[in-house]
């Protein structure tokens, strides 16, 4: 019996898929706090920003939660592109999510909705890449773990 | 009235070390003392850190030195970012990159 919400769940599934992404080595980070030193870079940062609720589905809540996956990505040289490096790995990562949409049973579905980036110059070209995934999920009106 | 001499700001026996830079527009070697930082600072809203180096020399040293010339400051390698004046325009700030 679980005891964390199904959205701790969830984030935790996407964590774990999310980390054989091809060309991060395993640099996936959940919510970090801190800021990465450079040499992470690229990384991958995982962290989720609203839960939207749709009180009409009874007997359960359904809620659709918004996951942002970032890709850092520091260019080698002056002349780099540095949101061009990080789209392999984003691909990479778009394919572990989607081969199981429902992430075991704990979601309904999921999508990629919206992308950005940003791009700084720093000491060489740098860039935060961000595909925001949408996740359907239900849970019951008393107990969030199920 | 006395004549500025910033000069005194960039005494290698004090806190300026030597820079030299080759101007990719072509001519020589230049080289003067600069003033050298090497600061972390947070971007992308401190999600991440990267490395600020710049260099602060007098305006009329280092002569035509531009974005993408390469060279060293106290021996080791960088590339120039940008180059900006810097309070009244007597001195020079550039941003450089470690390559």
């Amino acid at each position: 019996m679980p005891t964390s919400s199904k959205r701790e769940q969830i984030m935790q599934a996407i964590v774990t898929r999310l980390n054989t992404t091809a060309g991060v080595n395993g640099r996936v980070y959940r919510s970090a706090p801190d800021p990465s030193p450079r040499e992470e870079c690229p990384f991958i940062a995982v962290s989720w920003s609203t839960e939207n609720a749709s009180p009409d589905t009874v007997p359960q809540l359904e809620r659709t939660l918004t996951v942002s996956v970032s890709v850092f990505t520091r260019a080698t040289s002056l002349s780099g592109v540095a949101d061009s490096d990080a789209d392999a790995i984003l691909v990479s990562a778009h394919s572990l999510l989607m081969a199981d949409t429902q992430l075991g049973g704990l979601a309904i579905d999921m999508r990629l909705e919206d992308a950005d980036t940003e791009i700084v110059a720093a000491d060489m070209p740098a860039a935060k890449t961000t595909h925001q995934y949408s996740v359907k999920f239900r849970h019951s009106y008393a107990d969030m773990t199920n | 009235m006395f004549s500025e001499d910033i000069g005194a700001f960039f005494s290698e026996s004090e806190f300026a070390v030597s820079a030299a830079f080759t101007p990719s527009t072509g001519g020589a070697l230049v080289s003067a003392s600069v003033i050298f930082n090497a600061e972390s600072v947070e971007i992308f809203g401190g999600d991440a850190l990267s490395n600020e180096y710049t260099m602060i020399y007098p305006a009329a040293a280092l002569a035509g030195i531009k974005e993408g010339d390469s060279g060293t400051v106290n021996g080791v390698n960088y590339a120039i970012r940008d180059v900006r004046l810097k309070a009244d325009g007597n001195l020079k700030i550039a941003k450089l990159a470690k390559i």
